[in-house]
């Protein structure tokens, strides 16, 4: 029996919740800490992009094993860590470098142990957001948003790619400057 | 002192690239070791990449839920497509469908044009200062449905069947119909005109339906949209993660109202026409540009000669906006005495035009407004005379007498159209001094 996602039953209010269901509120309550934990092991924006995809694919089909009353999110970055682990050793044998198995699973360990930390820093960097002027931050969102074409960003932007670069430097300095000094203050 | 150390400054760096996709060999290398050799500098890295994965999914305009069912329907997709590949008839169909497409679409790019979305408006006014993305922007392109833009600068104004919407850049926005613009991030300030009910603006966070109004809506990522009033009426709506309405909120004159999505909560907040500001400035009552015309978004503080060059256009600029009259007043317009009663409701325009002196050829255009041009004021002393009452308290003007227009038939031209409405130039440069100005008064109804 093919292990096939009526998605569109989410939709239909008048249904009993289903298993396509469930899933999908465990997933989007989680879906932050699983793209950081594959974006940690890829290290690269399109990469994480294209990895996610594939880790949401495994969590559905292996959401059999997943015991219900057991920590989702847990249990769907382990399979994020492994699943951009495979994506990574693929990478590497393809460019020729990469980071190796060791770093790797440290990253994953540290990753996984800091959730809190992280989490917190995740709830300071977005009111650091918040205070940039909204000239800059409308900035730094469009070229993340724009990160796999940035070039062509910037051209239509009528920038040079350096300027960009530089302007996104200047301003993710601030903002790391800006976590920084409220966890100290709250400390 | 520097609040970063070297090392930490380096592990941030070399994340920094690796995020980017700027990383080489050497330098990957380099961070690895960093990472096995101290623990700060992976506890550093695992920060950096972090805060990378936090500004990447502000930066998208969808929820974490929303973003996982795109990857679920996506995946749905694949994995049906999956099952039936194992069947040797899908090898088959799908060489048949692969070679139908190929053609249609061959055949859909030889007849492109029939094939593009339908206009659904014009490019009907822009800014000096205006910058958008790669496609030019002119007056009177056609903006087509499904169309995006980004206004990385300025003001741009589309007139839409009885609605003229000013974007107030940086935007980003998707025009889904006639009737429905799609907002990602930046302001947007509508103005319904006519019969295009339940007019709507969308954003991620909320979906606001006009009633007949002039109202702006305002979204960024970071923080939620902002909806405000300044005359007539919307209903402006709450939506949950998934589009679903979940609170709703009607404004009337004056009212604004705050739509957050991490809070999932809609509040009243105070009103502030400051935030219309740009817009009037820039546009006022215009309803359409055309030609070399051009608005401006900054008060002038001078537009003495020399100190407001127009390379190539012509600048309109909005004065006094529905100002009424203390005492009657009467002007001499370039087709006769104008007479205006005390308590008449005015707007006034300032048209000026100095270009340097090296131009061979001076630029036409035309300006079209809401409501009826009671006069043009062309002569030097009419516009020197009108300054105080019509013109900007900030603002200085040119007092020489070369500043007026030379109205015949091969020097400055200057035409009302017939319904009153639009007035057309053509200035022709009499050296050394360029400068030509108008001033256009618009007489507006009464407000009720």
């Amino acid at each position: 029996m093919p292990n096939v996602f009526r998605h569109n039953e989410l939709f239909q209010g008048d249904v009993p919740p289903s298993r396509e269901a469930a899933f999908l509120r465990h997933l989007g309550a989680a879906y932050h800490d699983i793209y950081a934990s594959a974006l940690a092991i890829v290290g690269n924006g399109n990469d994480a992009d294209d990895v996610i995809q594939e880790v949401c694919i495994v969590l559905w089909k292996r959401y059999e094993e997943f015991e219900t009353g057991t920590n989702f999110r847990k249990w769907a970055c382990s399979i994020a860590f492994n699943v951009a682990k495979a994506y990574t050793r693929k990478q590497r044998r393809r460019r020729g470098f990469g980071m190796g198995e060791q770093a790797l699973a440290r990253i994953a360990q540290v990753q996984s142990g800091a959730s809190e930390l992280l989490e917190l820093q995740r709830d300071v960097l977005l009111d650091c957001m918040g205070k940039l002027p909204e000239a800059d931050r409308s900035f730094l969102l469009a070229c993340y948003r724009h990160a796999s074409s940035l070039a062509n960003y910037a051209r239509d932007m009528q920038m040079s790619i350096g300027t960009v670069y530089s302007k996104v430097k200047r301003l993710r300095r601030r903002l790391v400057e800006c976590v920084k000094r409220t966890l100290r203050s709250e400390e | 002192m520097d609040p970063f150390s070297s090392r930490e400054e380096e592990v941030r760096t070399l994340t920094n690239s690796l995020f980017d996709g700027r990383i080489d060999a050497a330098r990957l290398q380099r961070l690895e070791s960093l990472i096995l050799s101290d623990l700060g500098c992976l506890q550093i890295y695992v920060e950096q990449i972090n805060f990378h994965g936090v500004v990447s999914q502000a930066s998208r305009t969808q929820s974490p839920e929303r973003a996982a069912l795109d990857v679920l329907q996506g995946f749905s997709t694949a994995v049906r497509l999956r099952d039936r590949r194992e069947r040797w008839l899908w090898s088959l169909l799908t060489a048949g469908v692969a070679t139908m497409i190929l053609s249609v679409t061959g055949w859909m790019v030889l007849h492109w044009k029939t094939f593009q979305s339908a206009p659904v408006g014009t490019i009907s006014s822009l800014s000096t200062d205006v910058r958008v993305g790669s496609e030019p922007l002119d007056l009177g392109r056609i903006v087509r449905q499904g169309e995006r833009m980004t206004v990385a600068e300025g003001v741009v104004s589309l007139e839409l069947p009885d609605v003229i919407v000013d974007v107030v850049g940086p935007a980003t926005f998707r025009i889904n119909s006639t009737r429905e613009i799609l907002l990602d991030d930046g302001r947007l300030v509508a103005k319904v005109t006519g019969g295009n009910p339940n007019f709507t603006i969308r954003t991620p966070v909320a979906e606001v339906v006009d009633l007949g109004t002039e109202f702006l809506v305002q979204h960024f990522p970071g923080t939620g949209t902002d909806v405000s009033v300044r005359q007539g009426r919307v209903q402006a709506t709450l939506l949950d993660k998934t589009g679903q309405p979940t609170q709703r909120l009607d404004l009337t004159d004056s009212r604004a109202a705050a739509f957050r999505k991490g809070s999932q909560s809609a509040w009243e907040v105070d009103f502030h026409s400051r935030d219309f500001e740009v817009v009037d400035r820039s546009r006022g009552g215009i309803r359409s540009l055309n030609g070399m015309l051009r608005t401006s978004t900054e008060r002038l503080p001078s537009l003495k000669s020399g100190d407001v060059l127009t390379l190539n256009h012509i600048l309109v600029m909005p004065e006094q906006l529905n100002f009424t009259l203390p005492q009657d007043l009467t002007v001499m317009s370039i087709s006769g005495p104008v007479h205006l009663p005390a308590g008449s409701v005015v707007s006034s325009y300032l048209v000026h035009y100095d270009p340097p002196g090296n131009l061979s050829r001076a630029p036409r255009g035309a300006v079209t407004f809401f409501d009826p041009v009671v006069a043009v004021i062309g002569t030097t002393t009419e516009l020197r005379k009108s300054d105080a009452l019509l013109g900007l308290s900030e603002t200085r003007y040119e007092t020489e007498n070369f500043r007026g227009v030379e109205l015949a038939p091969d020097e400055d031209t200057v035409q009302i159209s017939n319904d009153m409405k639009t007035v057309s130039f053509h200035f022709d440069m009499s050296p050394p001094r360029n400068l030509d100005e108008v001033r256009i008064l618009i007489q507006t109804a009464p407000a009720h």
